[in-house]
């Protein structure tokens, strides 16, 4: 075939030109915003090269970022390598000094549920709902978990919203916080936590994975990933792991998910109506699964002396640790004296592991 | 086959059932916690004396 009828140009769509223009989008916000550069940054880049003409980059068995979707997503290893690297870097000290803050982030989870509620009424199947529903768990990694299992032909829209959602967190949440607390309860000052034991620490990855894996099998390769991570981490006996998985390999892996994520977003992929719907319920779930930790708050200070600024049951949406420092920051604002910060990191990590729960339950159901 | 209201149901039941499991189990690492620090205070003590 001569090559002059080979040239990428000839086989250029309008649609892969829009494509194009997103893809620069989210270089932008990576760069000159910062929004969640790690990811947004490689998902950007994945999109424009995905839509080049005639690459063959995403043909099934055979392009270069297909067998990095392929081994990586599809076989269910990147989001659970990163769930690694996410252990190694987690202090449970917080949750474990305040236990009862650990129902703020299931609460946040009713976002999860109402949106799945909703999509489903819009007319996406069940498994495309569930996997709109997750994004208000704010967790990117679950979400592509998901996804790839549930509905991959979502998997890049529903990433991309998960992580922008992650990174519009000072600016989504606390429209909603002022609005449903009053000045009174953003002044509340929590009790000192108790001092949670080196011991304590070291036994909670363990006797966690036991409880949520025999509660819920399909959670493990998320769960059991992430509580090897703060095991090694908790131990201090393994610096070299502790230190591979939460800096070298955590930043292969990324690399990786932001380029595969970006690449299946192909224009006959992404360029449909029902893309938007994607984004606007995936906000909903958000903003609902904001509410729903806030509005447990207030209502465990009805039956409690030693009450909770309930502007910690905002960070009940995992965006560790983004949404704790919202929480932080809109408390300061109210009082000067007021940090919350340590108080809204357990919820935010609570969130982290009822989303994981929420998500096995779906795998479990609709896998 | 499940309904959506049941996947709704259990799936948030599922998520307060776990994560209570986790609150019941973070209580019992505190209590044995707060029994394995007071014999070794006590021994502290007693090698002060």
């Amino acid at each position: 075939m001569p090559f002059f009828e080979q040239l990428g140009i000839l086989a250029l769509t309008p649609g892969m030109v829009v494509m194009w223009l997103i893809g620069l989008t989210l270089v932008y916000l990576a760069v000159s915003r910062e929004y969640e550069p790690l990811l947004l940054l490689p998902i950007g880049f994945g999109v424009l090269v995905a839509n080049l003409p005639l690459t063959g980059l995403m043909d099934p068995g055979e392009g270069l970022i297909w067998r990095f979707y392929h081994y990586g997503v599809e076989w269910e290893v990147i989001p659970p390598l990163i769930f690694l690297g996410l252990g190694a870097h987690t202090d449970f000290g917080p949750l474990l000094s305040q236990p009862r803050l650990i129902f703020l982030g299931a609460a946040a989870q009713g976002g999860v549920y109402l949106t799945f509620f909703a999509a489903q009424a819009f007319g996406f199947t069940l498994q495309e709902s569930a996997t709109i529903g997750i994004i208000g768990g704010a967790d990117g990694p679950t979400t592509i978990f998901l996804a790839a299992q549930l509905a991959p032909h979502l998997l890049g829209a529903c990433a991309v919203a998960a992580y922008s959602y992650m990174a519009l967190v000072p600016i989504i949440q606390p429209p909603i916080m002022r609005l449903l607390t009053t000045e009174q309860e953003r002044k509340i000052r929590m009790k000192k936590a108790r001092k949670v034991t080196a011991r304590e620490k070291l036994l909670f990855p363990l006797a966690a994975t036991l409880v949520i894996v025999l509660l819920v099998p399909a959670s493990a390769p998320l769960i059991a990933m992430f509580m090897l991570g703060n095991l090694f981490r908790e131990s201090k006996v393994v610096d070299r792991l502790t230190d591979t998985a939460q800096n070298a390999l955590m930043n292969i892996v990324t690399i990786f998910l932001g380029l595969t994520v970006g690449a299946t977003m192909s224009a006959d992929a992404f360029l449909r109506g029902d893309v938007i719907f994607i984004f606007v319920l995936g906000l909903v779930a958000f903003a609902v699964s904001t509410a729903c930790g806030l509005l447990l708050a207030k209502l465990m200070n009805l039956f409690t002396s030693d009450k909770i600024n309930p502007l910690v049951g905002a960070a009940g949406v995992s965006a560790v640790p983004m949404a704790a420092r919202v929480a932080h920051k809109m408390g300061a604002e109210a009082d000067k004296k007021n940090y919350l910060l340590m108080f809204a990191m357990g919820p935010n990590l609570s969130g982290v592991i009822g989303t994981v729960i929420a998500a096995g339950i779906f795998l479990t159901m609709l896998g | 086959m499940d309904t959506p209201h049941s996947i709704f149901i259990n799936g948030l039941s599922g998520v307060f059932v776990g994560i209570g499991m986790l609150y019941l189990m973070m209580k019992l690492l505190a209590v044995l916690s707060d029994r394995w620090a007071k014999p070794a205070s006590k021994s502290e003590s007693g090698t002060t004396k």
